[in-house]
C-alpha cells in the first residue's frame, strides 16, 4: 500500500518538530528516514502510526484520509526500539496478541491463529520458540520476534523505529542483511528511523535524510551519497571537508588560486561560496596544474592512508587517501591537488 | 525503616571480617573501617533495634499470654472483642479497595501523562505522609459534624458520617492514600508508554490494554502497596479516633478497643487482642519480605524512594 504525506507539520507545545513534510512512498518501497537526534524522523514516524497527532497536514494509506483515525484503525505494524515485547506473556502469545485483541466476528479461530504463529516463527527463523519468555532470547531473537507481532495482524504498513538501535554492531549487521532479504520476500511497505546513515544507505530502496523538522533530500542510496543536494545532506553523509571560496566572473577561487572543478554547472554568480569535497575525489602530484598545497599530516587508517593538506590561502584541512603500501609523501612537501568531484553552495 | 537498619548490620558483617583476617589490619581497604569502629557501629545498631522494636514486640505477647491462655482467649469471647475486629476488617475491606482503584488513577496520571499542576498532586498525594492523623480527623469533623461545614445538608438527608462508619472509612483512606500511588508512580514512570503503545498498535481497545499489559507490569508493586495499605488501615489510631467517638460495639476499631481497654486497667485483654494487631503486622511484613525477594526485579523501581 502506498503512503502519502502531505504539508505535515507538528508542533510540541511551542517547539516545532516537523515544519510542512510532504513525502510519497510507493508500494512495496523500503524507505529510511535517516537524520541526527532532533531532526524530527522519528515523530513523522509516529504521526503515520497514529501515535502521535499532527498540528496539520494529511496522511493518506493507499488514498484513503487516515488523519483522524486512531491508532488502532490504521492497520499498522509498529517494532519499537527497545522490543516493547509483553514479558509476562510467552513469544506465541507475544505474537497472537493482536489477532486475539480482536472483536468476536473478526478473530481467527484459535487453530487458525496456532498455525498463523507457528508460520510466523518459521519465518523469523525461530521455530520452536513460541513457548518461551521474552527474558529467555537475546537482543536480535526479540526483534525478530518484535517483528512478528507487528506482522501477525496483516498490517498495511510497516513502521520501525530504530529497530537496530538497541543491538551490538555484529548483531546489528547480520540483522540488517537479514530484514533486507525478509523484505524481498514479504514485499511490505516499510519505513524505518535510523540515525546510522551506513545501516540507511545499506538496507533502504530510497533514502529520506531530515534535519531540523524539514527532508532535506529524497533519493536512492546512490543518489544521496554521490549527488547530495544540500550542505546539509553532503556534511552529514560520508566525509567532506568544506572550504570557503570566492566566485569570480564565473571561475571558483580559493585564496589566489584558481581551481578547476569537473562536471560543475556554469556559474551564475559571483561572491562568497562553499566547496564540499570527499576525500575520495581528492588527488596529489607533486607537479603539474592544480591546487597547491603543503602536506600537514598522515594517519594510517586501515588499508589506506589518509594525507592532510592545507591548500595556499585557506585554512581547512583536505584529505586525500592513498594505498598504505605505496610510499607516503612526507610532512611539509609541496604537492598540486586535483579535485574531481565536489560540491558547490552560494553563500 | 527498619528492616533497612538490620540489613546494613548483617551485610557487613560477614564479608569485612573474613577480609580482616586474611590480612594484616595496617593493610585495611580504604572502604573498609578498623575493627572497633565496625564492632561498635554493628553493636549500636543492633543494641538500638532490640531495644526499641524487638523487645516491645516480644512484650507485648508475653504480656498477652501472662495469665495463661484461657484468660488471652476470654479477651475475644468479649463481644464488644469480637465488634471491633469485625469492624476494623470491615473499614479495611471498603478502604483498601478505594486506594487501591484511586492509586492506580493517580499513578496512572502522573506517570502516563503530563499535565499542568502535577508537580503539586504530586505534593497532595505525600500530604498525608506528613499531616497528623489526628489534624486529619478534626477536619473531617470541622467539615462533616452534625455543625460542621456541611453537617446541616447530610443531617437534613439522613446521613450520617462523623461517629458512623462512613467517618471511620474517610479517615482510613485518607491517612493510607499515599501507599498504593506512592509503590506504583516510579514503576510506572520508569516502564514508560512502549508496551502500551505496541498493544494499540496492534489494535488493542483502551481498556483492554489496561487488563493485558499495564496491570501484568505491575502486579506485584501493586499487592506489595495493598499489603502495606491494608496493615495501615488496620492498625490507624490517631484519625480514626477523633470521627469514631468510641460507641462500643459500634464504632470501636481494633486499636481504639485496646486504648479502652488498657485505660480500664484489663491489661491482660488490652495486649491480648494487641498481639492480633502485632501478629497480622508479622504476617504482612512476612508476605512483603517473600515478594522482596521473589520478585525483586519487578519491584526495584518502586523502591528507590
Amino acid at each position: 500500500m502506498e503512503l502519502d504525506i502531505r504539508n505535515l507539520v507538528k508542533t510540541f507545545g511551542t517547539t516545532p518538530a516537523l515544519h510542512g513534510v510532504d513525502l510519497r512512498v510507493e508500494s512495496g518501497e523500503l524507505l529510511a528516514l535517516l537524520g541526527p537526534s532532533g531532526s524530527g524522523k522519528t515523530t513523522l514516524l509516529r504521526c503515520v502510526a497514529g501515535l502521535e497527532i499532527p498540528s496539520s497536514g494529511q496522511i493518506l494509506f493507499g488514498g484513503d484520509d487516515a488523519s483522524f483515525k486512531s491508532v488502532q484503525e490504521r492497520q499498522i505494524g509498529f517494532v519499537f526500539q527497545h522490543y516493547a515485547l509483553f514479558k509476562h506473556l510467552s513469544i506465541a502469545d507475544n505474537i497472537s496478541y493482536g489477532l486475539r485483541v480482536r472483536p468476536r466476528r473478526r478473530r481467527p479461530t484459535d487453530a487458525a491463529i496456532r498455525a498463523r504463529v507457528e508460520e510466523l516463527l518459521e519465518l523469523i527463523q525461530l521455530p520452536g520458540y513460541g513457548g518461551r519468555y521474552p527474558s529467555q532470547l537475546s537482543g536480535g531473537q526479540r526483534q525478530r520476534v518484535a517483528l512478528a507481532r507487528a506482522l501477525a495482524v496483516e498490517p498495511r504498513v510497516l513502521l520501525l523505529d530504530e529497530p537496530f538501535g538497541a543491538l551490538d554492531a555484529k548483531v546489528r549487521k547480520e540483522l540488517r542483511l537479514w530484514l533486507r532479504a525478509f523484505h524481498d520476500r514479504t514485499g511490505h511497505t516499510t519505513l524505518f528511523v535510523t540515525h546510522d546513515q551506513e545501516e540507511a544507505l545499506d538496507l533502504a530502496d530510497r533514502v529520506v535524510v531530515m534535519n531540523a523538522g524539514k527532508v532535506e533530500q529524497v533519493g536512492s542510496p546512490e543518489e544521496i551519497y554521490d549527488r547530495p543536494a544540500t550542505p546539509f545532506v553532503f556534511d552529514f553523509i560520508g566525509e567532506s571537508v568544506r572550504l570557503d571560496i570566492r566566485i569570480d566572473k564565473g571561475r571558483p577561487f580559493v585564496g589566489q588560486q584558481q581551481v578547476s572543478i569537473p562536471k560543475l554547472p556554469p556559474l551564475l554568480f559571483d561572491g562568497p561560496a562553499r566547496l564540499y569535497v570527499r576525500p575520495e575525489h581528492v588527488a596529489f602530484r607533486r607537479d603539474g596544474e592544480g591546487l597547491w598545497a603543503t602536506v600537514v599530516s598522515l594517519h594510517r587508517s586501515g588499508s589506506s592512508r589518509r594525507v592532510g593538506f592545507r591548500a595556499d590561502g585557506s585554512e581547512a584541512l583536505i584529505e586525500a587517501l592513498t594505498p598504505a603500501d605505496r610510499e607516503p609523501p612526507r610532512i611539509g612537501d609541496r604537492a598540486a591537488l586535483e579535485i574531481r568531484a565536489a560540491g558547490l553552495f552560494a553563500g | 525503616m527498619s528492616d533497612g537498619s538490620a540489613a546494613f548490620a548483617v551485610s557487613t558483617g560477614e564479608p569485612i571480617a573474613k577480609a580482616v583476617t586474611a590480612r594484616p589490619p595496617a593493610r585495611r581497604l580504604p572502604t573498609e573501617e578498623a575493627p572497633w569502629v565496625r564492632r561498635l557501629l554493628i553493636g549500636l545498631a543492633v543494641g538500638f533495634l532490640g531495644l526499641f522494636l524487638l523487645l516491645p514486640l516480644v512484650t507485648v505477647f508475653m504480656e498477652a499470654f501472662r495469665k495463661g491462655a484461657g484468660a488471652f482467649l476470654a479477651a475475644f469471647a468479649d463481644p464488644a472483642a469480637v465488634d471491633a475486629v469485625l469492624l476494623t476488617l470491615l473499614v479495611a475491606a471498603i478502604a483498601v479497595p478505594a486506594n487501591l482503584v484511586f492509586g492506580v488513577a493517580a499513578a496512572w496520571a502522573i506517570a502516563k501523562f503530563d499535565f499542568r499542576g502535577k508537580a503539586f498532586l504530586v505534593t497532595l498525594i505525600d500530604l498525608p505522609f506528613s499531616v497528623s492523623p489526628v489534624v486529619a480527623g478534626l477536619v473531617y469533623v470541622l467539615l462533616y459534624a452534625s455543625h460542621g461545614l456541611f453537617g446541616g445538608l447530610l443531617q437534613s438527608a439522613g446521613i450520617q458520617i462523623i461517629f458512623a462508619l462512613p467517618g471511620l472509612v474517610m479517615a482510613t483512606i485518607f491517612v493510607t492514600f499515599p501507599f498504593i500511588a506512592r509503590e506504583l508512580i516510579p514503576l510506572m514512570e520508569e516502564l514508560g508508554n512502549a508496551d502500551e503503545e505496541a498493544a494499540l498498535t496492534l489494535g488493542a481497545s483502551g481498556f483492554r490494554m489496561f487488563w493485558t499489559v499495564t496491570l501484568p507490569n505491575v502486579k506485584w508493586a501493586l499487592l506489595y502497596g495493598v499489603l502495606l495499605c491494608n496493615a495501615r488501615a488496620m492498625g490507624e489510631f490517631g484519625a480514626v479516633s477523633v470521627v469514631s467517638g468510641h460507641i462500643r460495639g459500634y464504632t470501636n476499631t481494633m486499636p481504639l478497643h485496646i486504648e479502652i481497654l488498657y485505660n480500664e486497667y484489663q491489661f491482660v485483654a488490652a495486649f491480648a487482642v494487641a498481639s492480633l494487631l502485632a501478629a497480622l503486622a508479622l504476617v504482612t511484613l512476612g508476605i512483603k519480605s517473600w515478594l522482596e525477594h521473589r520478585y525483586a526485579g519487578d519491584l526495584a523501581a518502586g523502591h528507590r524512594h
